[in-house]
């Protein structure tokens, strides 16, 4: 269980306005949690806060009762992966680039067991055929693919993904989705992804946080998807239908 | 700060600095002056042991720095928010690394004289072939920039033989162009 309890963050003391006021929300193992809301909301700068990145002004996050604010940076690698939004890929090849989450757990030396176990997330990811591809001529799939294995490198459990389907075609939002949602389950991470197409957020997700203007809208399961609470937050006009036993929701 | 930006900062420190050795040009005696102008001809020839040493052991500490934090380098590949949130104090890991970079070159600069281009053709050549890995990258191009010094340094001693030409001559003679090549023809990676 991962809990922020009333956290505020602005990015200089002399910013008029906090960027986050009092956001307090839990987040359980097993469960992908989704955070929407529309633009400059503050989804990312939560992301950030909680990866350490950016060090919030108030408030405290804690990990089965252990505050994490304070931990030192590598500890916390340990226990947090962090998937930035923006990806600027160097010249390394894809399996390079999936070492590099073992980084936490090696000093110098690359060990036989890290080889091993990227091999297995590789595997996993199914980027297999790309692992000797160099990242700056990914196709925006293979990239996300490649940065999402960096991240199970780094053997989490808490995973932070800052909108993993960005630049996807709907056949690899699908598929990372799925990959995301399996393994969530099978390692009982605790996944926190910023999401901004809401009905994959609806298919993949177990609990919901609507972000509007830095603070919590609306924190819940799937009863936070409601035609009010969408309308207001992206003041749009929708309209849910119930498919399937699923919701549906588009523009009216 | 992006790339164009510490370009920038490069070109008004540089005329900053500039300014200064030209102030202290101005007030110097004729030998002075001589000798100042001769250590913008960079020559190996000019350090003793002594130097040697300081240059020794401020290389060894920055060196030794700079492999340890190979996997950190890295991780800053891909930009600062990843290498964050894989433990890597950015921070200060950069001001670190800055400043033991330019105590180096300082010190270095200092006993031997500006000799350009191969701070520039070393990595960048290495780079090539190491796939961006920095764990490779600094080993490799201390190599190869020694290697290259060797060599234009045995060719500014046998080229006009027997006079002797500051190796600093050789170097910004081959380096421009070949650089200018790296730039335009191979500029994966760099």
């Amino acid at each position: 269980m991962l809990t922020f309890e009333g956290l505020y963050f602005k990015y200089s003391k002399n910013a008029p306005e906090d960027i986050l006021k009092n956001i307090s929300f839990s987040a359980s193992n097993s469960e992908i949690c989704a955070i929407m809301g529309p633009n400059g909301s503050g989804k990312s700068t939560l992301l950030k806060c909680a990866a350490g990145v950016i060090k919030p002004c108030r408030g405290a996050l804690r990990y089965h009762g252990e505050c994490l604010i304070s931990n030192y940076k590598t500890d916390r690698a340990h226990l947090i992966a962090y998937m930035p939004q923006a990806q600027t890929p160097p010249a390394c090849t894809v399996f390079d680039a999936v070492l590099l989450g073992r980084k936490p757990h090696i000093s110098y030396s690359v060990s036989k067991k890290d080889i091993k176990k990227v091999e297995e997330i590789i595997h996993t990811t199914g980027i297999t055929d790309i692992a000797m591809k160099r990242c700056d001529e990914l196709s925006g799939g293979e990239l996300q693919k490649t940065v999402f294995a960096r991240a199970l490198a780094q053997e989490p459990q808490i995973l932070l993904l800052d909108e993993p389907t960005n630049h996807l075609d709907f056949k690899n939002q699908t598929e990372i989705m799925k990959l995301i949602k399996g393994l969530t389950k099978e390692l009982k991470l605790i996944t926190i992804a910023v999401i901004h197409d809401i009905n994959l957020a609806i298919k993949f997700s177990d609990s919901f946080v609507l972000i509007k203007d830095g603070q919590i809208f609306a924190n819940s399961c799937i009863s936070a998807i409601t035609k009010e609470n969408i309308d207001t937050l992206y003041s749009v006009d929708s309209k849910i239908y119930e498919i399937d036993g699923g919701k549906i929701v588009m523009i009216n | 700060m992006g790339p164009l930006g510490l370009i920038l900062a490069g070109v008004a420190l540089n005329s900053l600095f500039g300014a200064l050795t030209m102030l202290m040009q101005y007030f110097a005696s004729n030998t002075q002056l001589t000798a100042a102008l001769f250590w913008t001809f960079g020559d190996t020839g000019r350090a003793g042991y002594r130097e040697l040493w300081i240059i020794m052991t401020v290389f060894a500490v920055s060196f030794i720095y700079f492999i340890i934090n190979g996997w950190n380098y890295n991780a800053l590949e891909w930009g600062d928010e990843t290498a964050a949130g894989l433990g890597v104090r950015v921070k200060r890991l950069r001001m670190r690394t800055m400043l033991l970079a330019s105590l180096l070159s300082a010190v270095v600069t200092a006993f031997i004289g500006v000799i350009g281009f191969i701070g520039l053709i070393a990595p960048h050549t290495v780079r090539l072939f190491t796939a961006g890995d920095y764990r490779y990258i600094t080993v490799y191009s201390a190599l190869f920039g020694a290697l290259i010094l060797l060599l234009s340094d045995l060719i500014a001693r046998s080229i006009l033989s027997p006079q002797v030409l500051p190796v600093g001559i050789i170097t910004s003679f081959a380096g421009a162009p070949l650089f200018l090549y790296l730039l335009i023809k191979g500029n994966r990676g760099i």
